[in-house]
């Protein structure tokens, strides 16, 4: 099952990670320890390709997680030999490891010294400096991460992974504007992602729902637009049409209860019979899949099963205050 | 349906007939078998009279150059006309034989694509080796670079001991 070696290990469920983790010591076997750089030697050693290195990193992230250390450090080594240990990449790797190993706090602690010492050296050197971000978050120490991560965006700003790390980490806080901002920042940069913009859809949501800040109302017409846009960007997104029913249905609640308008920003909402199409869309869009998935069609079955779930109850749920 | 969506897709392209709707990707398998085992012969026959138009057009040159008084005047060097109407529809054959066998094109409409994605995800892939088919943004939900490996060690062993 090489599509799973190959998928980010951090989407990887406990059950696929102890899968992966399993197959380590057979790839190790079956892959030479070296790749000979002479083109003689290629001729008959089985070819390197940049999978066989994705592969390795997410063999060695499944030991460690799994607790199988030696075949991690075995994966490492394999790495080091191809990459130098002065690699960048692999230093976090490195780093990585040692701080699965730790068993305490001060051990930890050391680490973040290694980091801060190789940083010294080299402050833009990327794979560590987010590595020392984790780590600080795992620490506990969310605002230093905070900061930290702020300072690596002013120098690397293009990275769309930080700045989601950026907004996950404001939204542990409970700082949705901060948040959303963020998000915002990493859409600019992949602007097709249509599980970001569902995300942000989300986040939106979070944010209308708490109604501390800002005007719930505008955050409400603001995620009914990401939510299209997923929607727009991939068909029979499950996401997607989830939270657009969600956000139409609460949408239509608030008008019903208050007429209220909302112009006062720049965000309008649309016509309320435009939002009541909406919701009718997603929510027969919902019982599509929620249908086509329960009965096993072979072409719908890459929903995840706790989303279809989901999808299932909130539909239930829904129909039952339409009956009363 | 989203209408707006639907009207600003329409303005692409698209080789795939197939709509993300459900019926469309279900007896689309069918026509394509059908079309395959016709498209075999049809490249063979092209083929065949591809080789006929060549053998035709060679021997009226041989023929032509020493049986010819003249073989310099413009009428007795050109080819006839049924040899060129040969030639071409040979070609047109042999392009429709191929073109009817090759297999369903994958879909090049952003939406199209992605949905496919999420639909199937990537369990029913054969060759998962040749291209990566689960969503490729995926990665900057994970965030491998952040990754938090100690609270997934320990995460790891809660769940094995609710295994057992």
């Amino acid at each position: 099952m090489p599509s799973l070696l190959l998928r980010p290990h951090a989407t990887l469920s406990h059950a696929e990670a102890l899968q992966v983790a399993q197959q380590a010591p057979e790839f190790l076997r079956k892959n030479p320890a070296s790749y000979s750089a002479s083109p003689f030697f290629s001729l008959f050693s089985p070819p390197e390709s940049s999978n066989t290195w994705t592969i390795y990193e997410n063999l060695l992230l499944a030991c460690l997680r799994t607790g199988d250390n030696t075949t991690a450090h075995q994966c490492l080594e394999r790495l080091v030999v191809r990459f130098g240990a002065s690699d960048e990449r692999v230093t976090a790797l490195q780093g990585l490891v040692k701080e699965a190993e730790a068993t305490n706090d001060s051990e930890l602690e050391k680490v973040l010294k290694e980091y801060e010492e190789i940083l010294a050296k080299d402050n833009t050197n990327v794979p560590i400096s987010k590595r020392r971000i984790a780590l600080l978050r795992a620490m506990g120490k969310t605002s230093e991460s905070i900061e930290a991560l702020v300072q690596f965006l002013d120098f690397s700003s293009t990275d769309a992974e930080a700045w989601m790390e950026l907004a996950d980490l404001y939204l542990s806080q409970g700082l949705y504007a901060q948040a959303i901002y963020a998000q915002e920042e990493a859409l600019i940069i992949a602007p097709n992602a249509w599980n970001l913009h569902a995300r942000l859809g989300e986040v939106l949501l979070m944010a209308a729902e708490s109604g501390n800040e800002g005007n719930p109302q505008n955050y409400l017409a603001q995620s009914l637009k990401r939510f299209c846009r997923s929607i727009e960007l991939s068909d029979d997104y499950l996401r997607g049409y989830y939270g657009l029913k969600r956000v139409t249905d609460k949408l239509l609640d608030a008008n019903s209860k208050e007429k209220k308008s909302a112009e006062s920003d720049e965000f309008t909402l649309p016509e309320t019979s435009t939002i009541e199409k909406l919701n009718q869309a997603a929510t027969k869009k919902l019982g599509d899949i929620v249908r086509k998935y329960d009965a096993k069609d072979p072409l719908w079955q890459g929903y995840d099963a706790g989303e279809v779930a989901a999808a299932r109850t909130y539909l239930s749920e829904s129909s039952q205050k339409v009956v009363r | 349906m989203l209408v707006p969506c639907r009207a600003s897709t329409k303005l692409h392209l698209t080789f795939s007939p197939a709509p993300s709707q459900s019926p469309a990707s279900s007896h689309q398998q069918p026509r394509s078998n059908t079309m395959a085992w016709l498209s075999r012969p049809l490249t063979v026959i092209g083929l065949v009279i591809l080789a006929h138009g060549c053998y035709s057009a060679h021997e009226h040159t041989v023929l032509s150059s020493t049986s010819v008084q003249h073989p310099t005047s413009p009428s007795a060097t050109s080819l006839p006309l049924d040899i060129y109407i040969e030639t071409i529809a040979a070609t047109l054959l042999i392009c429709l034989g191929l073109v009817l066998g090759s297999g369903t094109p994958e879909p090049i409409q952003w939406h199209t694509w992605a949905g496919k994605i999420e639909r199937e995800g990537d369990s029913t892939s054969g060759d998962a080796d040749k291209e990566l088919r689960s969503n490729p943004f995926n990665a900057l939900e994970a965030r491998s670079g952040f990754i938090n490996i100690s609270k997934l060690r320990s995460d790891f062993v809660k769940y094995q001991q609710l295994g057992k």
